[in-house]
């Protein structure tokens, strides 16, 4: 009889495991998001969700992680109620193939290219992002260059690609252009100890350059045409699924797009550096002409005053 | 005590162990429920395509994670087939997808143990009447520590695994962010001191619960197979 006690003792453990892992939480209703890693690596999402749940106290704000094509790829399989995500073309076409509904942009800072402080392909005195590529991809076929690629669809590896294909250049494969397949962190990381150029969002390399102790500097930056990085939140349209979080998601990008919202995107900082600068209804001085973002800032002013 | 556990950050890491265990205890539990009979059955029957059989289990044994991931998550998006369970970036998802990876280590480890009791032991049961069933008892008895062997080994596969959890948990925080997803996500932040912390937390807990088993195992050789039967 003594020798049952383990294997009972262990069963016992084990129902009370299962039943535990399978309990439901309380009636708190889960507002799920998929993003892109910049805004979960920065931690703005954290203080976004804390500030919004005293106000929604039965509103649980969780997010998935992930590059900004996977993010549309689960919404577009109905797996989340909201995307907040960084790559426009992308966006547009969820929004035009009818997934995404009442898209806004909430947020903007600006993509760099950052490298090695000797500069071996002269970026910095290039005019514009693209003829920057262009020298990165002429020193490096020359073996006096590398660029590391995110090479994983997310919305900064999407906007490189569209840089390299304003210069009408094909740099995939070649022997100096590394593709991680890895986030923003590791890419920058590999960049670091390889000495090579890379593109990255101004917030993740601020953030992570520093405290790595990085001899990545930001070698160009300022063009506004190519570079300006715009956070948009687009719900997922709930008439192409059942038991979307729909109100949810709507109270979650009011409240992003509120003064108070758009505040502390503004305030929010990391070590003394500001990431992020408010971007609702700005986008016309950004020099970004798109009737469909007025027509929704317009939409979202209303019911902020309604 | 107190201020050890005070900051957020340390009360986090308790809860991502916590729920690490919970996760993969439940998910080895349930596999050991239906695998262990799978392997009893297979070493005591002899039927056509058995080898086969036993060949696919050997083969499930090393199946990818994240091949198990990207299938379930498939399987439980809401456009899936089980979408409307509405199981995905949930626990019970990441209890499901460590089940189905523990399954075939279970059932495949403990079909060689019970295969491996000596034909003798089998024959003297048989011929002292005993009923199947109580033959069944009688060779999971014998084979017990190879057993609990493959139960260790389907659960240090399922704590260590990121690849299945991270696709069907999501990493969500506070909810489904396990030591293993945790670890990859700190990595990528660069976060190099906290995820290495995390690591030696998970080493060090997997240890203990080995050095429980192998406790359980310990008592039941000195118990003495001949025994066997009460």
């Amino acid at each position: 009889m003594e020798k049952k006690i383990p294997a009972a003792s262990a069963l016992v453990l084990a129902a009370a495991l299962l039943l535990n892992a399978l309990v439901k939480p309380a009636e708190v209703t889960r507002l799920r998001i998929a993003t892109t890693t910049s805004l979960d690596d920065t931690g703005i999402l954290d203080a976004l969700k804390a500030r919004f749940e005293v106000e929604n106290p039965n509103i649980d704000v969780t997010w998935v992680a992930v590059g900004t094509g996977q993010a549309i790829e689960v919404a577009k399989r109905g797996d989340v109620d909201l995307v907040i995500v960084h790559d426009r073309a992308a966006e547009d076409l969820f929004i035009d193939q009818g997934y995404g509904v009442h898209g806004v942009t909430v947020a903007w800072n600006d993509f760099v290219i950052v490298g090695p402080p000797d500069d071996p392909a002269g970026v910095a005195k290039a005019k514009d992002a693209v003829e920057a590529f262009e020298s990165i991809f002429q020193k490096g076929s020359l073996g006096m260059a590398l660029f590391a690629s995110r090479g994983d669809r997310s919305g900064t590896n999407l906007r490189e690609l569209e840089i390299w294909g304003k210069a009408n250049l094909s740099a995939t494969g070649e022997g100096w252009y590394v593709e991680t397949g890895q986030g923003m962190v590791s890419t920058l990381r590999l960049a670091n100890e390889k000495g090579a150029y890379a593109l990255a969002d101004r917030a993740t390399y601020l953030t992570v350059c520093e405290e790595s102790g990085f001899e990545l500097e930001i070698l160009f930056e300022g063009d506004a045409s190519n570079l300006l990085n715009l956070y948009r939140a687009i719900i997922v349209d709930p008439g192409k699924f059942g038991r979307l979080n729909y109100e949810e998601a709507e109270k979650f990008v009011l409240f992003l797009v509120s003064k108070e919202g758009q505040e502390l995107i503004g305030d929010y900082s990391k070590k003394g550096r500001k990431l992020f600068n408010p971007a609702f209804g700005v986008l016309k001085q950004l020099g970004i002409d798109d009737p469909y973002e007025e027509e929704e800032v317009g939409y979202w002013r209303s019911k902020l005053e309604g | 005590m107190a201020d050890l556990f005070g900051s957020i950050l340390n009360e986090e890491i308790v809860n991502v162990t916590i729920l690490s265990f919970k996760i993969s205890g439940s998910a080895v539990a349930l596999a050991t429920l239906l695998a262990l009979p799978l392997g009893a059955m297979l070493a005591l029957s002899d039927f056509r395509g058995k080898k086969l059989l036993v060949t696919l289990i050997n083969t499930l044994m090393g199946l990818p994670p994240v091949v198990v991931g990207l299938v379930l998550y498939l399987l439980l998006s809401r456009s899936g087939f089980l979408g409307p369970l509405e199981l995905l970036y949930t626990p019970t998802a990441m209890v499901l997808a460590q089940f189905l990876l523990a399954l075939p280590i279970v059932a495949g480890l403990s079909y060689s143990a019970i295969a491996a009791v000596p034909r003798s032991v089998l024959e003297s049961t048989i011929s002292l009447g005993a009923t199947r069933g109580q033959l069944l008892l009688v060779l999971m008895r014998e084979a017990r520590i190879g057993i609990l062997a493959s139960v260790v080994a389907a659960f240090g596969a399922a704590i260590s695994e990121v690849g299945a959890i991270m696709l069907v948990g999501g990493n969500i925080r506070f909810y489904t962010r396990s030591l293993t997803t945790a670890i990859v996500l700190y990595t990528n932040m660069g976060e190099f001191g906290i995820a290495i912390s995390l690591g030696a937390i998970l080493l060090a807990s997997s240890f203990a619960i080995n050095l429980f088993l192998a406790h359980l195992q310990a008592r039941s050789k000195g118990s003495g197979p001949s025994k066997a039967g009460g």
